[in-house]
């Protein structure tokens, strides 16, 4: 019985490794030929497919950067060759090197007359110079003779690799006329072809430039990573950097990254995954004979801003040419409507533009909203007003007496005039610095940065784009230093987008949303929402019933204020003004911060000119005046859509 | 005495099947040096240093006396893979090891040995082999184990279990008949495997495996195209160690673990490929002639168990690497690298090696009666 079935057993063991043996030898000595890459009748070709990348909207769907189609002439690497060895009017380096190529092409020798002739002929058509085309085709032929050099030493013989079957670009970006004028004649050009390939383009040119950001090329880490769509250590990163000549190097020519703005932050939803496909290439026909493995790419996402093309475009506008920053946000939900900066630049022509533009002391690559780091001015008396209250330091009866200046020790602080008795409402609504001197003067300065702190200053708002700036919280140690931050002034920083934080919190009545452009992301195929962004809110533990009188005395601002007769009042807006000393003593940042409608907020903003003459009512308060007119009419007219809409459908 | 004793050891050592296995570590370690790194060759080295000793140490003791222990072993060991689901380090989303510092345990690589020790002492009380409630519990033993390792998620080691049962079952001389009824429960508890104890990814790498075009897991399916362009390039000589272009480029998953096979057949090709497998070969029927000349049915029942273990591991291993069974994350016993896998193995090689001692003792014993 047991010999019977050790037997049996025997008989398994012997199956099963006959099995294995009978495969290995099917796949080693019949299939060999077939994957060694040095067959003489097949070749195996391993390319990854791009991945489109998705585009990016506002928030009503209209296309904010998209892909165009770009033209390359491409030219097989076999006219390449011939075109590159005619102009040295020199024999190859050796004989075998050519002797490879003539056996390759034995099938068309009639048109092998002319094969440099595509050097001419193309620099006819594309107006440019010979030398231009050659130049190119050189860098290629090198390329190429490197790879098979290599490749060969490790063969130790003769082998062909796949970049002498592909074509290779010879001019990039070819005008769309004259990629039509080749299309109708390319049978007079043997070996040359028209390829597209992908390029951005934002439609609207320069408009919200800096949200979108720009596209650039990897680095090499950054190029490996997106060649690995299937996972690789890094250990065996580095190995293969040894070998890297080896992989097709035109495979990701076209790759490019998000640098900035939206692109660079969203840039893995923009990407997509690349496909990837290997196929068996006949080289009698050099035809693709069958594909092995063709794994579709997944494209990139589309990315829906909150961003209001209109709005936008209303911002920049009345920030016209003027250096400075103006952001539009939903004080609910925090929902950045318009966030415009000046100076900008054309992401359509960076690359043009780009040497330019970095020497420029105006830093227009700069995304002024969340990068520009400035003092505050007397729109930071709203946070010292509401910490001293939170503090219970004073409360709306407290006055104090303005003579015009007080004095602290030695030095004389001065206030814009003479206010008499003032208490917190009219120190707010005159900008009166002697009132806030008092008040920081009970304040102890670890109650200033913290409260401060408390209302987002001093860290980043964790808005949705890359590199923004935290801005700088001081601790005020001495009284001098108490006085200067409590209006904004001394070491204190902020960005326009973080002092539009506060004016929604305070229109929130202490309820802080944070700051963010994403809208929702949506597959560009199918439109299946993948994400949908929703408010984060956080809320200030400062007791509601301190809100109401900041908020009169904000609305009073406008109508007898520091910013009344600006025609502010009609439109319904509460806010501050604020001239920060730059340093330069003519020079100041004039500020304007509020939110429309006073009674019930829907809009938050911050409207910030640098470096200007004029004072922060007299500068700031006519373009608030023109962006909350434009903001109401674009709603009226939304509305007015809207109605229309809802009364041609049937119900 | 001692002396005596000492002889008849040696005497009764199989030089083929300890020959075997040395040969293949030895290939192993050269191919895990090419594959990944001359610093990972070594780790090895230390790894087989350790299970060297292992091996040594329990070649002193009895296989008998470690067979008597086996219900403890055994409970240890499925406390040990309870504790790993809970506590174990995490690789690729599957928890199966705990860290030792020098090595990662993995309980799984040992519950192998462990179930055919214990199998081996619950078979050998029975007298009647023939019931079928001893076929059933049997299985119970290898289910137990088999579940929580597909749990860790792991399918292929779960997987090697079965092979185990049956094959020991089979030898004691259960009815056929009873084997047939296992079927139709195969069917039914399926199911239920598909449905609650795989994971999407192993589902996903089964279909893929049978029907390729409805796959949606194309890492997996690069990943054997890969292997298979590996071993296809290898052609009959080779392109030499180190000098394997899929190898290099690490266009292989694992190439120096699961998928080490591909790397000696690319690098060394058919020819010493085969060679590799007829070591394989030797190892196995060299250990089954043990079994067969062995007088004691325990040591006999030990051996079967082994050798199912170690074929099925090797033809499932092998039969991935060639791309006729889907990627499940068995390695190569052995050659593999790996600390927990080539220490089981020694383990393993060691009982082996200690049937075949003691038979020869018992003979010589009954030689003097
Ligand atoms: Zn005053």
């Amino acid at each position: 019985m047991y010999s019977n079935r050790l037997k049996i057993i025997f008989g398994l063991v012997i199956a099963s490794f006959t099995v294995l043996v009978v495969r290995l030898g099917y796949l080693q000595i019949f299939e060999g030929a077939k994957y060694s890459g040095i067959s003489q009748k097949r070749l195996l070709r391993d390319y990854s497919v791009p991945a489109r990348r998705g585009n990016i909207y506002d928030c009503r769907g209209r296309p904010l950067a998209v892909e165009e189609p770009a033209f390359d002439i491409v030219v097989d690497y076999k006219n390449i060759l011939y075109g590159y060895l005619r102009d040295k009017g020199e024999m190859p380096q050796s004989l075998s090197q050519l002797k490879a190529h003539r056996d390759l092409s034995a099938g068309c020798d009639s048109c092998h007359v002319d094969t440099g002739l595509w050097v001419t002929k193309l620099a006819n058509l594309l107006d440019s110079a010979p030398r231009q085309l050659l130049g190119q085709a050189e860098e290629t032929v090198n390329r190429v003779e490197k790879i098979k050099e290599q490749v060969q030493l490790r063969h130790k013989k003769t082998v062909r690799i796949q970049e002498e079957f592909a074509s290779h670009a010879i001019a990039k970006d070819v005008p769309l006329q004259k990629a039509a004028v080749f299309e109708m004649d390319q049978d007079s050009y043997p070996g040359v072809s028209l390829r597209t390939r992908p390029k951005r383009y934002y439609p609207y040119n320069d408009t919200a430039s800096h949200i979108l950001g720009y596209l650039g090329r990897p680095t090499p880490e950054e190029m490996h990573k997106a060649k690995s769509a299937i996972q690789r250590s890094d250990e065996e990163y580095k190995k293969s950097q040894n070998y890297k000549d080896l992989s097709p190097s035109s495979e990701l020519a076209d790759y490019r990254i998000g640098r900035a703005g939206v692109e660079g932050y969203y840039d893995s939803d923009l990407t997509g995954d690349p496909g990837r496909r290997v196929e068996v290439i006949s080289l009698q026909t050099l035809k693709v004979d069958k594909t092995i493995f063709d794994m579709p790419p997944r494209h990139g996402d589309g990315v829906f801003l909150t961003i209001d093309l209109d709005v936008q475009r209303l911002a920049e506008e009345c920030l016209g040419e003027t250096k400075g920053s103006i952001v539009v946000m939903g004080t609910h939900t925090g929902e950045i409507l318009a966030m415009a900066s000046y100076p900008r630049f054309n992401p359509n022509t960076l690359g043009a533009d780009y040497n330019k533009l970095i020497k420029d002391p105006d830093t227009p690559l700069l995304n002024r909203p969340t990068q520009a780091l400035l003092p505050p001015g007397s729109t930071f008396k709203i946070v010292t007003a509401l910490t001293a209250l939170a503090e219970g330091k004073i409360d709306l009866n407290t006055h104090f007496y303005c003579s015009g200046s007080i004095t602290v020790g030695e030095f004389k602080f001065r206030c814009t005039s003479a206010h008499g008795p003032v208490d917190l409402k009219r120190a707010i609504e005159h900008s009166c610095n002697v009132y806030f001197f008092e008040t920081a003067k009970r304040l102890d300065g670890r109650a200033i940065k913290e409260w401060t702190e408390k209302f987002g200053f001093g860290s980043e708002t964790g808005v949705d784009l890359p590199y923004e700036a935290s801005g700088d919280v001081p601790l005020p140690r001495y009284p001098g230093e108490r006085i200067n931050v409590s209006i904004g002034q001394g070491a204190l920083v902020v960005t326009p987008l973080q002092m539009t934080q506060l004016a929604s919190a305070v229109a929130n009545s202490g309820i802080m949303v944070r700051p963010h452009l994403l809208k929702k992301i949506v597959a560009d195929d199918d439109a299946t929402v993948r994400k949908v962004e929703a408010p984060e809110l956080r809320e200030i533990d400062i007791p509601k019933e301190h809100f109401p009188a900041v908020q009169e005395a904000l609305r009073q601002v406008v109508i007898s204020g520091t910013a009344r007769g600006k025609g502010l009042e009609e439109l319904g807006v509460a806010g501050k003004t604020g001239t920060a000393q730059t340093g330069s003593s003519d020079k100041n940042h004039a500020w304007f911060v509020g939110y429309i409608p006073f009674d019930a907020p829907r809009y938050a903003f911050c409207v910030v000119v640098e470096h200007t003459t004029g004072h922060g009512g007299e500068v700031a308060g006519p373009i608030t005046r023109k962006l909350v007119s434009g903001i109401l009419d674009i709603e009226k007219a939304d509305k007015l859509l809207t109605a229309k809409r809802t009364a041609g459908t049937p119900k | 005495m001692m002396i005596k004793v000492n002889k008849h050891l040696v005497g009764g050592f199989d030089w083929m099947v300890f020959g075997s296995a040395c040969g293949l570590m030895a290939i192993g370690f050269f191919f895990i040096w090419s594959a990944a790194s001359q610093a990972c060759a070594f780790r090895q080295l230390v790894f087989m240093g350790i299970g060297f000793g292992l091996f040594f140490g329990l070649l002193v003791l009895d296989y008998m006396q470690i067979v008597r222990q086996a219900y403890i072993l055994y409970i240890v060991f499925i406390v040990a893979l309870i504790a790993v689901l809970f506590l174990g380090g995490t690789i690729r989303g599957t928890r199966r090891w705990f860290d030792l510092g020098v090595v990662n345990f993995q309980p799984s690589e040992f519950i192998k040995i462990v179930l055919v020790l214990a199998l081996a002492k619950y078979l050998m009380y029975k007298d009647n082999y023939k019931r079928f409630s001893i076929l059933m519990i049997s299985l119970a033993f290898a289910i137990l184990p088999m579940a929580l390792i597909f749990m860790q998620p792991d399918l292929g080691t779960g997987l090697i279990l079965l092979p185990i049962f049956f094959a020991m079952v089979f030898v004691t001389g259960a009815r056929i008949k009873h084997f047939l009824l296992l079927i139709p429960m195969g069917f039914v508890t399926l199911p239920l495997l598909w449905f609650f104890l795989l994971r999407d990814y192993q589902r996903a790498r089964v279909i893929g495996f049978l029907w390729p075009s409805e796959t949606q897991d194309w890492g997996a399916a690069y990943h054997r195209l890969q292997s298979l362009i590996a071993i296809g390039s290898g052609c009959v000589l080779g392109q030499g160690w180190k000098q394997g272009v899929q190898t290099q480029l690490n266009r292989l998953p694992e190439p120096h673990t699961d998928f080490v096979f591909a790397v000696i057949a690319e690098e060394w090709g058919f020819l010493r490929t085969f060679g590799v497998i007829l070591l394989f070969l030797a190892f196995i029927l060299g250990t089954l002639g043990i079994a067969y000349r062995t007088r004691d049915p325990v040591g006999r029942l030990v051996l079967i168990g082994l050798v199912a273990m170690f074929t099925s591991q090797i033809f499932v291993n092998m039969a991935m690497v060639l791309g006729v069974a889907p990627i499940t994350g068995i390695n190569l016993p052995f050659v593999s690298y790996g600390g927990s896998s080539l220490i089981s193995s020694l383990l393993a090689l060691s009982l082996i090696i200690n049937v075949g001692i003691r038979d020869k003792i018992i003979l010589t014993r009954r030689g003097f009666r």
